[in-house]
């Protein structure tokens, strides 16, 4: 029961990175789509106009993406190769303490510099958080005791 | 083979038989746990050494984002924008002739980054296309939302219009646009930009100060949260709202079918 707990942990972060592609991948619709060039009141527009929502050329929704998809791919591998799962949730956990760290700075610069919340990147900046969270335990199971399939026994040849 | 054969040290076919040394099978035993203990304590360092470096390079990685995007106070610098053509007839925060036949209001907010596309962008070729030649009027109205320092650039808008110098202040306010609320509209730069446009000094620095300007900005803002405007910019062509204003052939047919 314990040796699967990671791969449920990992599946479970694998869907909530797949959510967070979906948020991520609208935030970057928002940002292209020329037609909604305005600064709104109270929606995302004002803030995916500021010059803080890029990084140079690069859309800041499209760092998200980038940092879901990966998260995502990592979790799937790790569940795919159990023998790479340590490293792959290290590399996912990795990415979301950055990305969390980055999006709490975010939030930041939305309350106190552009006086505006887009809801939907206080939503990503959350759903970082409890990523995080559940990247952490991941992590702290698998130096427990590496990945085994869920239909291997505690004493099959993964668990060993 | 047989060469092989026989350089293998002779034993006697019992050997195997022969009872162990227990104490030297102990020993061979604790060597065998030992290095597996010190094996599994090196994977284990290995481990911790892995999730330290992910640690470090997160923060890392953070930090680099963060000093990227970081709020920059704004230069010591103020551009004056170019002067609209001497031949635009202007009266307040209107342009172009009274009698045009279409009449083109923007609300907008001066921190807001689209409406600064739209100053800098959109409105030269507004200029030259449709108000000089007659076709169009342009009026600019303060919907200033996006904080104090939204609110004190429209007032000294509204005071650099008390001077007859509302256009070139409004045009020199989009130039210097900067970070929201970072002190690129503070009333230091401001009085700097209207020092820089020759307006007198001591009458715009007593409209500033006074209340009745910031209420005048307060009013316009509300006028227009009671007409449901609730984007900037906000842009009519004869009561119409044009939304994709960025879109130059949009816009010009917009102004073109009102002109009909």
């Amino acid at each position: 029961m314990t040796a699967t707990a990671p791969g449920r942990l990992m599946r479970a972060a694998a869907v909530l990175a797949g959510l967070g592609v979906l948020l991520a991948a609208y935030l970057t619709w928002v940002h292209f789509n020329t037609g909604s060039l305005v600064c709104g009141l109270g929606d995302c527009h004002t803030v995916q106009a500021s010059e803080y929502a890029t990084i140079g050329p690069l859309p800041v929704a499209v760092l998200g993406l980038g940092m879901y998809v990966l998260v995502c791919a990592a979790n799937l591998a790790g569940l795919a190769q159990p023998a790479r799962a340590l490293p792959l949730a290290m590399l996912a956990f990795g990415m979301l303490l950055a990305g969390t760290l980055y999006a709490a700075y975010l939030t930041w610069l939305e309350v106190a510099v552009i006086r505006a919340i887009c809801q939907w990147c206080v939503a990503s900046a959350l759903l970082s958080v409890v990523l995080l969270a559940l990247q952490s335990s991941v992590v702290w199971k698998l130096l427990q005791g590496p990945l085994s399939e869920p239909e291997e026994t505690s004493d099959g040849p993964l668990a060993s | 083979m047989a060469h092989q054969s026989s350089n293998q040290p002779k034993t006697s076919p019992e050997t195997p038989l022969q009872p162990r040394d227990p104490a030297r099978s102990s020993e061979r035993r604790q060597r065998r746990s030992a290095r597996k203990t010190a094996e599994a304590q090196a994977i284990k360092r290995q481990q911790r050494t892995m999730l330290f470096g992910a640690v470090i390079a997160a923060v890392v990685v953070a930090g680099f984002l963060i000093y990227l995007n970081r709020p920059q106070a704004p230069g010591a610098d103020i551009v004056v924008a170019e002067p609209l053509p001497a031949s635009i007839p202007v009266a307040g925060m209107t342009m172009g002739a009274a009698d045009a036949p279409v009449k083109i209001v923007e609300w907008g907010d001066y921190q807001c980054p689209a409406c600064g596309i739209l100053a800098r962008s959109i409105e030269p070729q507004l200029v030259s296309e449709y108000i000089a030649p007659g076709t169009a009027s342009f009026e600019f109205r303060n919907f200033a939302f996006l904080g104090p320092e939204s609110q004190r650039a429209a007032a000294a808008a509204v005071c650099a219009d008390k001077q007859d110098a509302f256009w070139p202040f409004h045009d020199t306010l989009y130039a210097n646009q900067h970070s929201e609320n970072q002190g690129a509209f503070s009333d230091e730069r401001l009085q700097a930009m209207a020092s820089k446009l020759g307006l007198d000094m001591t009458a715009f620095n007593a409209c500033l100060d006074d209340s009745a300007t910031a209420d005048a900005v307060a009013a316009s803002t509300a006028g227009g949260r009671d007409q449901g405007i609730n984007a900037t910019p906000w842009l009519t062509v004869n009561g119409t709202r044009v939304q994709n204003w960025q879109d130059w052939a949009a816009l010009s047919a917009a102004i073109e079918a009102a002109a009909r």
